[in-house]
């Protein structure tokens, strides 16, 4: 079942939705996931201006305060309104996960679709490599990468997409195997066409869907992770608010004035799992089981 | 129940509830199988008869599938007003099934042996329950060391016609051949001794040669043991070789039910009709292959009245408005249709 | 002594990877950095410093002269030393290294057991209320950021309820520490019959190692789900109810035993997550252990250090996926010893 036909037929949108529509979960899902994209989107818009609070502004009488009706998640501890950094900081993560997301798809399809296919020494090859990849625990391996490659966000990108782009790879080479078996191939074959054509107009797009499907879900666990680097030091400088940061430089507090950590470690813990749902709700609704 | 009946179907219609509607897997199904005889349940792809087989041993799954009405009669108690304990009970010593992958029935991670002590076990235990049922005795459960297995063991392996039972008995089933597998499938089937097997398309996953051999020792078996044998295949041939009656079935309803040679000499419904027709050695006959006119019709959307009257040639009016019951016309073969 | 071919072929086809592993950290700890020998002597050097670390660690010499002498240090054990303190970064780890193993079992422990028992029950019950409560609780893990669950748990355990020490550490200070034998405290007070330093030890590791647990149990949980789900619909299940086994055995039986295999595989990728996990929980909960040793050195701007940890953690992966291996062949009887 292809993500493509379901946008572009509406009898299978109509089963997709009826599907998602009966599981609350994914409702509940796809409600986070929407929320969290428009907060990021009028943060890196409208800035400012769509916040309660200036974000950046420091004001050491207002410091420490908890969570009321004029501070809905209360002040931290340079008097920064809470609930205003939460949304400013919403489009770093959410920048970070479609770049790496992205990256690693195009990455791995590239890769795994060429080993899929034509499988013999570049598959082996691709698969020692993979080997390697997965050897190493992703967040020690993101933060040896980000460490070296230095500060700021953009090198914690590079770092995620150097640890991100193997999995990709390795479900796009099962993929494409999967896909090599089909008649049509043969067909293609024996018609004439080359080997790359028949990966680029055969085996890509039919990869390319549950590849997006797996990324969606995706999205969410790339957020989790450049938040832990951002907690440990990596990616995001002062001022910006990076959630991870943010539960970082507050956990002094946590006895004294618990929500300037533990809040954005929530707002984290609820993004991830509205993209873990969603996710979830678009991988069943597309498998062909269910649809039957 | 008559005294030589061992399981009445009566009037069972059960749905399957899908995102794509409502599918009729069976409308009103009247079935009756008898001690020490082969029945054979014959019919295309899809028409109901793997469903059936499963509605009597209640193994459906009940959330997509559900039961609209009908009895299923096993000594005398029906089977579809027991808890799922008591049905349990009835499993195994009473009516159990084969299915059509070896391959796949047998649990790869244990040996054959231990899959047949199962069976066994099952069989001693419930006898100790109720000691006034079987007259024969116990088998007497050793405490078994890692490669030795009760002499039962061996006498069911034996008794399906394997050589070597002694080297068999610790293999695992992925080291079998097809066959061969076949084989520890059915014994350990019959090892519990059931009243009743239902074998679903045993023959369907095997070669021609190695048909013929499973045809052979199930009716054997069927006469050593005592065990009647529902068997289910969309194979005419193979139904024609074992079976002493034969039901035919066609999307979700009994239309023929006859004596094996009596169905083959002069086959009433048209549906049994056509089929036959369109069997290659009957056509050889002939000038070419018959195909019957029309298609199966999808279980979702049943034509009005019988189910078969769209591709029918002596179709009348009536035909489209009732839906014909399965009455007996001539003794002991029963059919549903319209008379003329 | 199939087993010992096994192996020995195993291992050989490790080789590749290990060398993977070894130019991997190579490349980030040499050639990704701007400037290594700078890295390597700290912030604080002088540049005189700087150019005697970079002649000693071959930091100006091409690439693959370099490389070369990598190896050889690595295997001589000379991982670097801190700039900061001029320890050895592998006499560190060493150190540490224990503390962190004993971590990972415990955390491993509880998650298989509450991971596996729920996803059997889960798969047993399926989409009744504990199925749904239970892949909930195990989304919700999946879905933390393991500074959150850490924080959480001292929040609550530590300051509201007042259940567990606050002290960080493996142990009070005031009770000596068991006799080292294998460096897991629990294991060497036991050998010794130290129940004060056994008790103490236990009550310091329960809440670091649940922390741990309760983010990757999910895992656990919802693979044994799937796994008891695909193997319930296998004919052989069918077959063993038409056998009229009662349903109980049918599933711990049949089922649950073919379902532990897949779910086998997947806890050795759990104990990769387990290590980097290891990172923020040993440091919330002051754990000396190679995890915190790492998250300081980020700190601290210490190369060797973090470099060295990357590298050990990939090595105890890839043990672990071997060890994982040879459990496989005990548990599937299709894999031959070939």
């Amino acid at each position: 079942m292809s993500l493509l036909s379901i946008l572009f037929e509406r009898k299978e949108l109509y089963i997709t939705l009826r599907i998602l529509r009966r599981n609350p979960l994914s409702v509940i899902g796809s409600i986070i996931v929407a929320i969290f994209v428009i907060m990021a989107l009028a943060a890196v818009l409208v800035g400012d201006k769509v916040t309660p609070y200036n974000p950046y502004e420091i004001d050491l009488s207002r410091r420490l305060q908890p969570p009321s009706w004029t501070h809905l998640f209360g002040t931290d501890q340079l008097g920064r309104d809470v609930f205003s950094r939460v949304i400013i900081g919403a489009p770093i993560d959410l920048a970070i996960a479609l770049i790496v997301v992205g990256a690693s798809v195009v990455m791995g399809v590239a890769v795994g679709s060429i080993a899929g296919y034509y499988g013999g020494r570049f598959d082996e090859v691709l698969m020692r490599i993979t080997d390697v990849f997965l050897a190493f625990p992703i967040v020690m391996l993101a933060l040896a990468v980000s460490m070296a490659l230095g500060p700021g966000i953009f090198h914690v990108i590079e770092a995620l997409i150097v640890v991100w782009w193997p999995v990709y790879a390795r479900t796009a080479r099962a993929e494409a195997m999967a896909v090599k078996e089909n008649q049509y191939i043969e067909a293609a074959r024996a018609s004439g066409s080359s080997n790359f054509t028949i990966v680029r107009n055969h085996i890509v797009p039919n990869i390319i869907s549950p590849l997006l499907v797996y990324g969606t879900l995706d999205l969410g666990f790339v957020i989790l992770y450049a938040s832990v680097l951002s907690y440990l030091g990596l990616g995001a400088q002062p001022p910006q608010p990076e959630w991870g940061k943010m539960v970082f430089d507050g956990q002094i507090f946590l006895r004294s004035a618990w929500w300037v950590p533990i809040i954005p470690g929530l707002i984290i813990l609820i993004v991830v799992i509205g993209f873990s749902l969603f996710g979830d709700a678009l991988r069943d609704a597309l498998d062909p089981r269910m649809r039957k | 129940m008559s005294t030589d009946e061992l399981v009445k179907v009566e009037g069972l219609r059960l749905i399957f509830e899908t995102l794509y509607g409502t599918v009729k897997a069976l409308s009103g199904v009247d079935l009756t199988i008898k001690r020490r005889e082969v029945l054979g349940l014959v019919g295309e792809s899809g028409c109901g008869k793997t469903v059936l087989g499963l509605s009597i041993i209640g193994l459906l799954p009940i959330p997509p599938g559900k039961i609209l009405d009908g009895k299923i009669y096993y000594q005398g108690r029906n089977l579809l007003e027991l808890s799922d304990k008591d049905m349990e009970k009835v499993r195994g010593t009473g009516i159990t099934m084969i299915f059509q992958e070896p391959m796949t029935a047998l649990n790869p991670v244990f040996t054959v042996g231990d899959q047949i002590t199962e069976s066994i076990k099952v069989r001693s235990e419930r006898s100790s329950e109720r000691p006034h049922r079987e007259k024969a005795e116990k088998p007497r459960m050793r405490p078994r060391s890692k490669n030795s297995w009760s002499n039962e063991v061996i006498e069911a392996l034996k008794l399906v016609r394997i050589s070597d039972p002694q080297s068999i008995v610790r293999r695992y089933p992925h080291e079998l051949s097809g066959g061969m597998r076949q084989r520890v499938m059915t014994a350990m089937a019959l090892a519990a001794k059931p009243s009743l097997m239902i074998a679903d398309e045993p023959t369907t996953a095997v070669d021609v040669t190695t048909q013929a051999q499973v045809l052979k020792l199930m009716r054997e078996l069927m006469e050593e043991v005592n065990t009647s044998i529902l068997f289910i295949s969309h194979d005419f041939g193979v139904i024609a070789e074992i079976s002493d009656r034969v039901a035919v079935m066609y999307a979700g309803n009994i239309v023929e039910e006859a004596p094996v040679y009596e169905l083959f000499e002069s086959p009433l419904h048209p549906y049994t009709r056509a089929l036959l027709a369109s069997l290659p050695s009957v056509a050889s006959k002939k000038k070419g292959l018959e195909a019957i006119a029309g298609e199966v019709p999808s279980l979702v959307a049943l034509p009005p009245g019988c189910a078969f009257h769209p591709r029918c040639r002596r179709a009348k009016k009536e035909c489209s408005l009732v839906v014909p019951k399965l009455t007996e016309v001539s003794p002991n073969h029963k059919v549903a249709c319209l008379p003329d | 002594m199939g087993l010992v071919k096994y192996v020995g072929r195993r291992l050989l086809l490790l080789v590749p990877t290990l060398f993977g592993v070894l130019l991997m950290v190579f490349v980030v700890s040499r050639v990704l950095i701007p400037n290594p020998a700078r890295a390597w002597a700290g912030p604080r050097a002088d540049e005189e410093t700087v150019r005697k670390i970079g002649e000693r660690y071959h930091l100006y010499d091409p690439v693959h002269i370099q490389f070369w002498y990598y190896v050889t240090d690595l295997l001589r054990g000379d991982w670097g030393h801190s700039p900061s303190s001029g320890q050895p970064v592998l006499k560190m780890i060493k150190t540490f290294f224990p503390a962190t193993v004993e971590l990972a079992m415990a955390a491993m422990a509880i998650s298989i057991l509450i991971g596996v028992f729920l996803g059997v029950i889960s798969a047993a019950n399926q989409n009744k209320p504990i199925d749904h409560g239970s892949r909930i609780f195990a989304l919700f893990g999946v879905a933390s950021p393991p500074f959150l669950i850490a924080l959480l748990i001292q929040l609550i355990f530590f300051y509201h309820l007042q259940l567990f020490p606050e002290s960080g550490g493996r142990i009070s200070h005031t009770v000596l520490p068991p006799k080292y034998i294998t460096g897991l405290f629990l294991v060497d007070s036991l050998v010794t019959g130290n129940w004060t330093a056994f008790w103490n030890s236990l009550n310091h590791l329960i809440m670091p190692a649940i922390a741990l647990a309760l983010l990757y149990f999910g895992i656990a949980s919802r693979l044994t789900r799937a796994s008891m789900l695909e193997a319930m619909r296998m004919d052989y299940v069918r077959m063993a109810r038409a056998k009229g086994l009662p349903r109980r055995t049918v599933i711990y039986k049949h089922a649950l035993r073919n379902a532990l295999i897949p779910t086998t595989s997947v806890m050795t990728v759990m104990f990769a997550y387990m290590l980097g996990g290891s990172v923020v929980t040993e440091t919330i909960f002051s754990w000396p252990g190679v995890g915190r040793y790492a998250a300081t050195s980020i700190l601290n701007l210490e190369y060797p250090a973090v470099m060295g940890v990357t590298l050990i953690f990939a090595l105890s992966v890839i043990l672990v996926n071997l060890l994982a291996d040879i459990l496989y062949v005990f548990l599937d009887p299709r894999i031959t010893l070939r």
